[in-house]
């Protein structure tokens, strides 16, 4: 009988669910209905479990469990992505959350009651939920589970916890008719189910060979696909030169300034942290205030007249580590080098000094996209690799990277809106989620954004431009697939109106063509060809000739986007 | 009994003869194009001038006629029997033209002194700043008891009713001659941007909005302009074009249908403001009479 869970145990448990769900990545993926080589479930919620573990393990099974949960969930939310993966991360936070600091160890009903609660946080995260989802598949297998609290054996209790997931989740195709018409089951949910089965293996003292044929946990720096965003520091945009309209009198608050505070210091007395009795005090006496915080560790960071006053108040709850103090205005002045023309007849002055704080980011993958974004006015590119698919970190230090308050978000990508409305709650900027679907939205989108409006103003335009605009991608699939009526073939080139499958062709150009034909039908007035790194620029021309000649009322423009995957974007208006 | 006289400057758009018909004295710009100088309209044509001005290498130049050029205008409007002199021009500050002919001004009331001479700054530019001088002298053709208040009034009235809307087909001349602020000017043309302009209460050049697309460039501009018209009133439109009258055509069409359009014109753009315009500009301006 087990009857008591301890750090060391959860450690082994998470750990095996994690091996496991990595051994399966690519049945998860395969079990996505939507075949387009991007957003795949199972690469996203191993990467996000591997980042929970890699957190787990560096903080060790020597402490109690409550602190072990607490490393996992702080490790799951850095390092979710797409749906899927922060779905996931917040099954864990809600467990986590519910599980004692102080106890070296919980017993069966504490768990349950855990998994309950993650279950809660987890709906709450999401606005929309969906039933036939990992959501339905944990909602079950945590209900099951708490109907046999009576027993206060784990291994029971995860057996119980693992067969009604996995019945749930084949109850999956009888909830959501685009699974029963695919025949298969939900991704996420089977993600999960496998994440249980590792987790019981573990409790079952069984080595990992009980799962499966030998597969070597690979290392995790090699499994996380780094987006370029750590490579290359975020990129600022001088075209603009906003910083120049910004004079340094202008800036009120000098001090850019950021630290750690270790909350579990214990050789002298400390106040206990919270992060609104923190927030109070703390946003008299700066601006740009962000607080990342969890129960041993919180991370602030705010521009400020008085460091000094700040390190002494943060003092209170703890020792200070990593602590960086910049001078604002002595790193303005060397941006603003870029003198003011001789002044002409027109008076600049007024102009400049309306120019507000804004800063613009955007998620993309391709180099020529990159320069597109920022010359229409993006500050900082958030790469999101070959699979566009950033975790909630990855977008966190965009944000923190820019000095703007006023912050606009565009995902530009179905899967990324989840992870990007979760990095917003995590933020004390305003960020408004444009929830840009695709790239091509995304494009549309920006050409709205005026940096002399106000963020209502400016979100009020670039919506209005989402609606007015049609989106068109393509792509290859990457399995056999049949969505609605179309078969479609691994190899065939799909073609997407506003992230809908219309068209399936085993020739690229004629499904590029094709899908033009219905983007450019009714009233259309503009469309931008963006090729890929994939494309020579003359096959593209051959397509801006097609629309040349076939509609030759419909103003073209071809740009080069380098993106990989998508053979074509293209933005219609 | 007083004789009126309107005087304006080339910049001012009006066609010849419209001018000639109503009455106006006109003051030239002076061009400096590939080495040489021109004054507008007289020494150098609007049609010469774009069909040479794209192949050019060199940047064209303006510089506003200078006060002995006013002058002159002025002491022959009084030698011609005229005791009311009017001179209206564009923005004062988007040219010195203005100045000059304050300066002229002085001058003139040195020599005489019982001549009453009015320099009106309109705020504007191009044929909005024309429409509302025809508008003045039509006053005047109409009624000999027009006063030179009369004129005043209207021109004012026209210059603050009157909404003027921009389609560039491109911002880089209009930031070479620095009548747009940079950051303004940062708009792409990308994605068939285009950006429409119009001009400030202070008589500046701004951007008011970007669409793609010229079709949609044009609906938009009916959508600025009625905003500001009186539903359903009579309206005065004139469509601007610097070499482009058939994107002229189109704007025209689309501006004036379902409209009540009592008095229209199609202005073509003369090398004054084409200089900072660029060929392929099109512009609409229009107010409820």
């Amino acid at each position: 009988m087990l009857t008591k869970l301890d750090a060391t145990l959860f450690l082994q448990m998470i750990t095996a669910g994690s091996y496991n769900l990595q051994r399966n990545v690519e049945k998860v993926n395969a079990l996505n209905v939507f075949p387009v080589p991007d957003g795949d479930t199972g690469t996203n919620m191993h990467l996000t479990l591997a980042s929970g573990v890699q957190e787990m393990q560096k903080a060790g099974s020597s402490g109690s469990i409550g602190k072990l949960a607490d490393s996992l969930a702080r490790g799951l939310l850095m390092g979710a992505r797409g749906n899927s993966g922060v779905i996931l991360s917040q099954l864990f936070r809600g467990f986590s959350k519910l599980v004692d600091k102080q106890q070296n160890f919980v017993n069966t009903a504490q768990f349950i009651a855990a998994v309950r609660a993650g279950v809660d946080t987890a709906y709450k995260a999401v606005i929309k939920p969906v039933e036939g989802t990992i959501l339905t598949v944990a909602k079950s297998a945590a209900a099951a589970a708490g109907k046999y609290k009576t027993s206060s054996d784990f291994i029971d209790v995860m057996r119980v916890l693992l067969e009604s997931a996995q019945k749930a989740l084949d109850e999956t195709p009888k909830q959501l008719a685009v699974l029963k018409k695919a025949g298969v089951v939900d991704a996420g949910g089977q993600g999960l189910v496998y994440i249980y089965e590792g987790m019981l293996t573990a409790l079952l003292g069984q080595s990992y060979d009980a799962l499966g044929p030998e597969a070597s946990i690979q290392p995790i720096s090699e499994v996380i696909d780094e987006p370029k965003m750590h490579e290359e520091s975020p990129l600022v945009v001088s075209s603009h030169n906003v910083q120049a309209g910004i004079s340094p009198d202008e800036i009120e608050f000098g001090y850019c300034t950021e630290f750690l505070i270790d909350l579990t210091t214990d050789y002298r007395p400390i106040e206990k942290f919270s992060e609104e009795h923190f927030c109070e005090t703390a946003q008299t006496l700066g601006d740009s205030l962000l607080i990342v915080a969890d129960t041993e560790l919180a991370k602030v960071h705010i521009h400020t007249e008085r460091p000094g006053e700040a390190l002494t108040f943060a003092q209170r709850f703890g020792d200070l580590l990593g602590i960086k103090i910049e001078n604002m205005r002595k790193q303005h002045a060397a941006l603003c080098e870029q003198e003011p023309e001789d002044e002409p007849i027109t008076n600049n002055i007024e102009d400049i000094q309306e120019v507000s704080e804004y800063a613009i980011i955007a998620v993309l993958a391709g180099d020529g996209l990159v320069e597109l974004f920022k010359s229409l006015g993006a500050n900082v590119i958030v790469g999101g690799g070959q699979s566009m698919n950033p975790s909630i970190q990855d977008l966190l230090s965009a944000i923190e990277s820019v000095s703007a308050n006023q912050v606009i978000l565009l995902p530009n990508n179905k899967n990324i809106i989840l992870t990007a409305q979760e990095a917003v709650k995590l933020v004390d900027k305003t960020v408004t989620v444009i929830p840009t679907v695709n790239i091509a939205q995304g494009l549309a989108a920006l050409v709205g954004f005026d940096v002399m409006n106000n963020v209502d103003e400016n979100k009020a335009s670039m919506l209005k431009l989402l609606e007015q605009s049609r989106s068109g991608e393509v792509t290859v699939a990457v399995r056999d697939a049949q969505i609605d009526e179309h078969t479609i073939r691994a190899g065939d080139y799909l073609g997407l109106l506003d992230g809908e499958i219309v068209q399936v062709n085993p020739d690229l150009f004629q499904a590029a063509k094709d899908l033009l034909d219905k983007l450019l039908s009714d009233d259309a007035d503009v469309i931008t060809i963006i090729y890929g790194e994939d494309v020579k620029r003359e096959r593209a021309e051959e397509l801006l000739k097609y629309v040349e000649t076939n509609y030759p009322d419909i103003e073209t423009d071809i740009q080069y986007g380098g993106q990989p995957l998508y053979y074509f974007l293209f933005a219609v208006e | 009994m007083a004789k009126i006289k309107i005087i304006t400057d080339s910049s001012s758009d009006i066609p010849g003869e419209v001018s000639r018909h109503l009455n106006i004295s006109t003051v030239p710009i002076k061009i400096e194009f590939e080495g040489k100088s021109y004054t507008d309209r007289v020494t150098l044509d609007t049609e010469e001038f774009y069909s040479r001005f794209e192949q050019s290498e060199s940047i064209a130049t303006t510089s506003q006629p200078s006060p002995a050029d006013f002058h002159s205008t002025f002491v022959q409007a009084v030698q011609d029997g005229y005791t009311q002199l009017l001179s209206v021009h564009l923005s004062s500050t988007l040219s010195g033209t203005y100045q000059s002919a304050l300066i002229a001004r002085g001058m003139l009331l040195e020599e005489y002194p019982d001549i009453e001479l009015q320099v009106l700054d309109t705020k504007t530019a191009s044929y909005a700043t024309g429409i509302a001088v025809v508008a003045a002298a039509k006053l005047l053709q109409e009624s000999e008891q027009t006063t030179l208040e009369d004129c005043i009034k209207i021109i004012e009235e026209y210059t603050k009713k009157s909404k003027l809307f921009v389609i560039p087909a491109t911002l880089k001349y209009l930031e070479r001659s620095g009548r747009i602020s940079k950051a303004s000017a940062m708009v792409g043309t990308l994605l068939n941007i285009v950006p429409i302009l119009s001009v400030t209460d202070d008589g500046k050049i701004g951007v008011v909005d970007k669409v793609r697309g010229s079709k949609k460039a044009m609906r938009r501009i009916k959508e600025l302009l009625q905003q500001s018209l009186t539903p359903g009133s009579p309206i005065s439109l004139a469509v601007l074009h610097a070499n482009n009258y058939e994107g002229a055509q189109q704007l025209f069409s689309i501006l004036s249908e379902d409209q009540n359009i009592v008095d229209s014109l199609i202005v073509p753009i003369g090398p004054a403001v084409g200089v900072h315009t660029g060929p392929g500009l099109l512009a609409a301006v229009a107010l409820s009479v």
